[in-house]
């Protein structure tokens, strides 16, 4: 107890020290949770709801309505919800000003002759960290979403009517910290094990989004992309560190759904995990450590090999492989040359060059071998169980449409619950035809060499040029209805049409999706609801 | 009392070696060239004296000092503050104050801060002894410390360390950018220190005529071994300077050798012969009896001339003869 009041006091004292920034940190974070709270607002929106049925003899004829109503929505403050983020991003630095006596000798001298322990220092600098950081996160934005939370409150109470998306307000707040304790737990950890690394603050912001992003990239490139499933059926959409999603669920609406409150918790338990488990290389650190790394060169390789990671995640398979490639090599050598201090080592260049085509090849057998395994098996896992009882959501990509990123989402609507076996039954349907993709090696490397563009040469109907003049293609919707015989357009309007005529082009030639269609049509007659078949979606992104 | 044993601390290839090896290399000098910043080191520091330490470039004083105050881990060997080991002991560290040779990690912040900093570390921390000190130097204390010219800033933190209360006070380069009026001041300071409060202070020094006139004791490094310590009489008594006078021929060093006296240097001016001997005086004027000379004179030897001589006698400052 003695020893936690020490620690509290000495980190007090640490909090004195930096005023100006925890001052700098907690007036952003106050102006962003002012504007948050003042600017975000609930509107009325009008949502209109298409349905498009077959006539249950399955012939070409088809009704269509419209049902359109009208409800309360909670739209919180994207300037707000940013300016918070700045806040919080400023306060980063924190954690490499407290933790500079890992790089600084005269900063070392002073910190390690201080009448402490280095398991105490450790502790009280962590303690100092919270006040100047993470304290103020807390505070300011759990203010900001507070405030949200309770208008949405107070208005379902006074209108008596449901409030939409009031729950993003728990989530914007739940992101911050996740994101603010990622940064934090990284830097610590960079500080500890890399001593002047930590001073490259270039390399560490580098390091951190490509760690966080890669896994993220990686994970849909095998488990999801290869496979034929998409990102989106909740199965790691916020893997540990993904900061960059918290900008993304900021200005992209549909982003805030794609995070779950408990992967956001368990993202700030893994962050606090890290940042006690730092007080073990900390404590092991002596003045002579200042600067320098007290770890393997290893784990610089690791970092080098994620960031390689990330970049091959983001392009490998969209542009053709030698641009990726050409970009990995040069940012792999400028990291080299950030760890050598920017001196130009021209005699470790072959082996930097060296490493890089081994990660480079590692990284291809890693890729050739989920291709071909399809995801490590994971295309046999069946998708997650319908969300809710009265929506089944069916995943499926069809590759020779737009690519490997075209992406197709049919939400099936049916007049009665769908029981679990039935579910299934459906879901395996849509298993089977996933896995029938030819995994050939020729299939690969063509993927590989030619990225998106082999969609073109590759599908002689889809021009890419006729699909970019199509207009906006971001959700666009277009409705038909399924039959024996095949699909007949509904409705489209403006430029939709264009790309609807695109995409029913690709998928009548894939012809695979027809066949999986009667199945599915099938068992939904076993089940007797063929009649009520269905509305069917299309997202063409 | 500080007591120093047998420790042996190395940088990079060398400290990478020990640590395999799991012993240190007694050898000063490693195959690949690199060298123990302190090899084999064992000193007691009494308490209530001002203890100089003397060195060459890169001889190992600041790595001293730093083993002492807990910065460093020794390779080999402990460092003790009564009876305490140093690394990582709180209780120890409790009585050490460490001024080191830079002032950049304090320009950020003003005195003032600085103090209430430090207060919450030492528990001996006397704000009226700093504000007095601060006054007496004429430091304004809500300035920050990137505004200070090199000396002030080294005033203000030699005022933290006299007011942190500690037994033993660590200053490296202690007099560095101080005019002399101020460094006559701090001195003051630090003299009041020792006596009021039986503060050990340890300073490191180029400046030997410094060391010879403020310390007690001091100890000269030389590529991280100890050449000699104890009581500056002592040491100046250690070494003798004596002129031989013959009128026929010069007194040659194999003569002055022979009566069994080391010649650490021997320069001839015409009939005048000089030779610094080691020994103390009552033995070298015994011996330089045996020698033929119509005069042989002793000449005393400054604190600086004993540093510059042992320093020569192993090769260090020839080439700039």
């Amino acid at each position: 107890m003695k020893q936690i009041k020490k620690i509290h006091r000495l980190a007090l004292g640490e909090v004195r020290l930096h005023a100006s920034l925890f001052w700098l940190v907690n007036i952003v974070l106050g102006i962003g949770a002012v504007s948050y709270a003042v600017f975000s607002s609930l509107s009325d929106r009008v949502s209109d709801f298409s349905y498009a049925l077959t006539s249950d003899s399955g012939s070409a004829a088809a009704k269509m309505y419209f049902v359109s109503f009208q409800e309360r929505w909670f739209e919180p403050s994207a300037v707000g919800a940013a300016v918070l983020l700045i806040g919080a991003l400023i306060g980063c630095i924190a954690a490499s000003e407290v933790f500079r006596d890992t790089e600084s000798l005269p900063h070392s001298d002073m910190m390690l002759s201080l009448p402490m322990s280095g398991t105490a220092r450790y502790f009280s600098k962590l303690t100092a960290l919270f006040y100047i950081h993470i304290l103020p996160v807390i505070v300011w934005t759990g203010a900001a979403c507070a405030v949200g939370k309770l208008r949405c409150a107070l208005a379902a109470s006074r209108e008596d009517m449901v409030v939409y998306d009031s729950f993003i307000n728990g989530r914007l707040f739940l992101a911050v910290l996740a994101t603010i304790l990622f940064i934090d737990a990284i830097t610590v950890l960079f500080s500890t094990f890399c001593g002047a690394i930590s001073g490259r603050k270039g390399l560490v912001a580098i390091a951190v989004i490509a760690l966080s992003a890669a896994p993220m990239i990686f994970w849909n490139k095998l488990e999801f992309l290869w496979t034929g499933r998409t990102a989106g059926s909740g199965i790691g959409n916020a893997p540990f560190g993904w900061t960059l999603a918290f900008l993304w669920i900021v200005f992209d609406e549909s982003g805030w759904e794609l995070w779950s409150d408990w992967l956001l918790v368990l993202n700030c338990l893994i962050s606090v995990t890290i940042l006690l488990l730092c007080v073990f290389p900390y404590r092991r650190r002596d003045g002579r450590d200042t600067g320098k790394p007290v770890i393997s060169r290893v784990f610089y390789e690791c970092i080098f090999f994620g960031c390689l990671a990330f970049i091959y995640g983001a392009s490998l398979f969209r542009v053709p492989a030698y641009w990726g490639i050409i970009i990995g090599l040069v940012i792999f050598l400028l990291l080299h040359l950030l760890v050598e201090k920017g001196q130009l080592a021209l005699r470790k260049m072959p082996r930097w060059i060296a490493q890089f085509v081994i990660f480079t090849v590692i990284y291809l057998l890693v890729a050739f071998a989920a291709f071909k395994t399809g995801g490590f098996g994971g295309v046999k896992k069946l998708p997650e169980k319908p969300a809710d009882e009265h929506n089944i959501t069916l995943l499926w990509v069809h590759p020779e449409a737009y690519g490997m990123y075209g992406e197709y989402m049919w939400t099936v609507s049916y007049e009665r619950s769908l029981t679990d076996p039935e579910a299934r039954t459906l879901l395996e349907i849509v298993q089977k035809y996933m896995d029938r993709r030819e995994r050939t090696a020729d299939e690969f490397f063509r993927r590989l060499l030619h990225g998106e563009g082999w969609v073109e040469s590759y599908r002689k109907n889809l021009k890419q040029e006729e699909y970019k003049n199509s207009g906006n293609s971001d959700n666009r919707q277009v409705f038909f209805t399924a039959d024996a015989g095949g699909y007949n357009r509904h409705e489209s309007s403006g430029s939709v049409e264009d790309v609807y005529r695109l995409t029913q082009e690709a998928l009548l030639e894939g012809n695979e999706f027809d066949v999986m269609m009667s199945e599915i049509e099938s068992a939904l007659d076993s089940f007797g609801l063929k009649s009520s078949f269905s509305v069917i979606e299309t997202i063409v992104r | 009392m500080i007591e120093i044993s047998n420790v042996s601390i190395g940088f990079e290839t060398i400290r990478r070696r020990t640590k395999k090896d799991g012993a240190a290399n007694p050898a000063a000098e490693s195959g690949t060239g690199d060298m123990f910043a302190l090899d084999g080191v064992s000193l007691s520091i009494p308490e209530g004296c001002v203890y100089g330490i003397l060195g060459s470039n890169g001889a190992g004083k600041s790595t001293l000092l730093r083993l002492i105050c807990g910065v460093y881990r020794p390779d080999d060997g402990s460092v003790m503050i009564d009876g305490e080991k140093v690394w990582d002991n709180e209780k120890a560290k409790e009585k050490v104050f460490f001024v080191n040779d830079e002032t950049v990690q304090f320009t950020e912040y003003t005195p003032k801060e600085l103090a209430n900093y430090y207060s919450c570390y030492y528990e001996g921390f006397s704000v009226e002894m700093f504000d007095r000190l601060t006054e007496q130097l004429g430091l304004p204390v809500n300035r920050r410390l990137s505004t200070f010219s090199k000396g002030m800033k080294r005033q203000a933190i030699v005022a933290l360390g006299l007011s942190s209360g500690t037994k033993y006070l660590l200053i490296d380069e202690a007099f560095d950018g101080l005019d002399p009026a101020m460094r006559k001041l701090v001195k003051n300071m630090i003299t009041d220190a020792v006596l009021d409060r039986g503060t050990t202070v340890l300073i490191s020094s180029h400046n030997v005529t410094e060391i010879s006139e403020y310390c007690d004791r001091a100890v000269l490094i030389h590529k991280g071994k100890i050449v000699f310590s104890g009581e500056i009489d002592e040491i100046r008594g250690g070494l003798c300077k004596v002129q031989f006078v013959r009128k026929e021929s010069p007194v040659t060093r194999e003569e002055i050798e022979q009566t069994g006296l080391e010649v650490l240097q021997y320069t001839l001016l015409g009939s005048i012969a000089q030779a610094i001997l080691r020994g103390d005086s009552d033995t070298v004027s015994e011996k330089i009896g045996q020698v033929s000379s119509d005069l042989a004179e002793q000449i005393p030897l400054t604190l600086e001339e004993v540093f510059v001589y042992e320093l020569k006698a192993r090769g260090y400052g020839d080439e700039t003869d």
